[in-house]
């Protein structure tokens, strides 16, 4: 659809009229934007106030669509009007220029949480039918630019609706969550019950999808396997340590499935490590990721006599078999 | 894989190899003017790796037609040369590296022959030994059906005595070599791995065994061979199946006529892992234990492919104590681990190939 700039004075576009609540059609949410349901503030500021600003709707015989502001309209309903002051639009306004009202009186009131731009850029799609297009005229609707950032928030809309629940209470990120939307409902649900129980970071919360989800396909088993085995419901389940720690046992445990010979050979320079016992001021440092052959040795010291003590560890750490272990791999 | 289009450059559409292709082609020809329309095309298409592999680009190769291997300082390099003939490949294997060094990727053959002979004269000219294979960017013998670009080769190096020519391909594109004078400077060469690999991750590849039966008629047609162990996946069981391919190497050809063997495991460049994910949902072969190397390709842990390459390498020292094994990119702490001794000690990785090569084709 070619793009048109709604050229024009949006007072000329609509009038003003009183009409009876029953008259307009709150089912029909084809341009509803917003996610929240409550509008108890709307209901306080109302009363105080007045209705400030008369929410928009569009004819469609016999009744009225609601263009925007159906949370004023919930509110006004629930304080017992039973006529409302709204703005009508002129008869010929087009449903694309109805879509661009709503979307425009939403996100430059408030702005607009991921789920509600999600919604505003699929009626954009419907309309207009490609990324490209929809991302040239967001910036004019108050919508990211971007037009990768714009597909992944369109991808939203798809997801099921416990995940985006979950996007707007901020147990996950826009990235988690397009993440979580490629697995099965029962698995993602999962995923989100144990984020929820940790209140992990969303880069642990990457790290667990990842390792989880690269274990359950290197082994050909389905993920809800690996989320539901004794170990994982055992930590999870277990209130007598705190959320921190069940966090990194689950971390490690997933890396160790994921990575067996690397957490092994890991864990055994760090059993070495202990074993030469170097005390603070000294840190043996090996290789990255044990793929070079050289290890880097570290003192610190703000004394002599504490330069002497790391000189009489470095000594005792010449003789010390425990090196030679570390050494050899 | 069929090609769909031909596509050719304005520049060289007059050239005798664009003709002799096209004749051999029966499909649509478009005169490019502008490569970004071919590079259009490719990046509209759902799947765009694959469309390279669908369309050939005749031109010429702007640049060298001979390119030395981009090693790095991190791990030790064989010294070898790359001819650069072309780009891409007709088969699909889930780990090529090609999928992402060219952007995008695109089957495309150089027909400027006439500055190639000029670089190959070069080449002979020089005091060192050389060896060069066309097998990096492209694999070598995929272009036989359409060209005559091997004959070419093999015949010019047959009448030198400086360099060798390595074919390395996964096809059993041979036959033309048959009747070819080579001199023995033409080395055939396989990439060879499991069957489990073959079939799992090397689409549209031939079989080991019609691997292994080309290079037992092409021994039989004089030329030396060489087998790459490369790349060398982990898996379940995988030791027992690649000491199975090296049985089976030898009870096809002597190892009196393999100039080398290399040995190499699994490595990427970690863009390639979500193209792999995406293109072969199937692969496994991006979960194994990978770290990110001192090159900043993803490798299997170290320990991993020290534990494979011994098995692997005392395997082949069973069959043939003499033969020329070496690895591709590996440090000296893989060298001595697996085979008792680091490269500096025999001279240097370059000069141990160019040994086999003066040994088994008569290089000086």
């Amino acid at each position: 659809m070619p793009m048109k700039n709604l050229q024009y004075n949006f007072a000329d576009r609509y009038e003003t009229k009183k009409i009876a609540l029953t008259d307009i059609d709150l089912t029909d949410t084809t341009y509803r934007i917003t996610t929240q349901a409550d509008h108890g503030d709307l209901v306080r500021s109302i009363t105080d106030v007045g209705l400030l600003n008369p929410p928009i709707l569009t004819i469609k015989k016999p009744s009225f669509v609601v263009v925007s502001g159906f949370r004023r309209i919930h509110a006004c309903d629930d304080l017992g009007w039973n006529e409302i002051s709204v703005r009508i639009l002129n008869s010929d306004t087009t449903h694309h220029e109805c879509t661009r009202i709503a979307i425009a009186d939403n996100s430059f009131q408030r702005s607009l949480n991921l789920v509600e731009q999600s919604r505003a850029i699929g009626m954009l799609i419907d309309i207009f039918g490609d990324i490209n297009s929809v991302t040239k005229i967001n910036s004019s609707l108050g919508l990211p630019d971007n037009p990768s950032l714009t597909d992944k928030i369109l991808s939203i809309r798809s997801l099921p609706l416990f995940i985006q629940r979950s996007i707007l209470d901020d147990t996950i990120s826009l990235a988690i969550a397009l993440e979580l939307g490629k697995f099965e409902q029962k698995t993602a649900d999962l995923f989100l019950t144990i984020f929820q129980q940790l209140k992990l970071s969303f880069s642990k919360q990457k790290e667990i999808i990842l390792l989880a989800n690269e274990v359950a396909l290197r082994d050909n088993v389905p993920l809800i396997c690996i989320l539901e085995d004794e170990y994982m419901r055992n930590v999870l389940d277990d209130k007598e340590i705190d959320r921190n720690k069940r966090s990194d046992k689950i971390r490690n445990y997933l890396k160790r499935k994921r990575f067996p010979e690397i957490t092994r050979a890991e864990n055994k320079f760090a059993r070495n490590l202990k074993n030469l016992r170097l005390g603070t001021g000294t840190k043996l440092t090996p290789p990255k990721n044990f793929e070079g052959i050289n290890y880097s040795l570290t003192f610190n010291f703000s004394s002599l006599k504490e330069l002497k003590d790391r000189k009489a560890i470095l000594e005792h750490l010449i003789s010390n078999s425990g090196i030679r272990k570390i050494l050899e791999r | 894989m069929s090609l769909s289009t031909l596509y050719i450059d304005y520049q060289v559409a007059d050239f005798p190899e664009v003709l002799s292709i096209q004749s051999r082609l029966n499909i649509p020809a478009e005169i490019v003017y502008d490569i970004k329309q071919v590079y259009n095309t490719l990046s509209s298409a759902t799947d765009p790796v694959e469309k390279g592999k669908n369309v050939l680009y005749l031109t010429r190769n702007k640049g060298a037609f001979i390119k030395t291997c981009p090693g790095t300082s991190a791990y030790t390099c064989c010294g070898y040369k790359i001819l650069h003939i072309g780009t891409f490949c007709t088969m699909d294997c889930s780990y090529c590296i090609l999928q992402t060094y060219f952007h995008p990727p695109l089957l495309q053959f150089f027909v400027n022959h006439d500055d190639l002979d000029i670089e190959l004269d070069n080449l002979f000219a020089q005091k060192n030994i050389s060896r060069i294979g066309t097998g990096e960017f492209t694999d070598s013998m995929i272009w036989e059906k359409w060209t005559d670009l091997s004959g070419h080769l093999v015949k010019r190096f047959s009448k030198q005595n400086k360099a060798v020519l390595e074919l390395k391909t996964k096809t059993t594109n041979i036959r033309k070599l048959e009747s070819l004078s080579h001199n023995r400077k033409t080395i055939t060469s396989w990439s060879v791995n499991t069957d489990a690999v073959i079939c799992s991750e090397e689409r549209n590849t031939t079989s080991l065994s019609s691997r292994l039966k080309a290079a037992a008629q092409c021994e039989a047609w004089g030329y030396p061979v060489a087998f790459h162990f490369d790349p060398m996946v982990i898996y379940d069981g995988c030791e027992e199946e690649y000491m199975n391919v090296v049985k089976q190497i030898f009870a096809h050809v002597s190892p009196d006529n393999i100039v080398w063997i290399s040995i190499g495991s699994f490595r990427f460049i970690p863009s390639l892992k979500q193209l792999i994910q995406k293109r072969f949902p199937d692969s496994r072969i991006v979960y194994g234990e990978f770290i990110s190397g001192l090159d900043g390709k993803m490798r299997y842990f170290k320990p991993l492919r020290i534990n494979l390459y011994k098995k692997i390498v005392a395997c082949i020292k069973q069959y043939a104590p003499e033969i020329m094994i070496y690895f591709c990119m590996e440090d000296d702490e893989v060298w001595e681990k697996c085979m008792g001794f680091v490269p500096s000690d025999r001279g240097g990785l370059p000069c141990m190939l160019d040994s086999s090569a003066v040994k088994i084709c008569g290089v000086r």
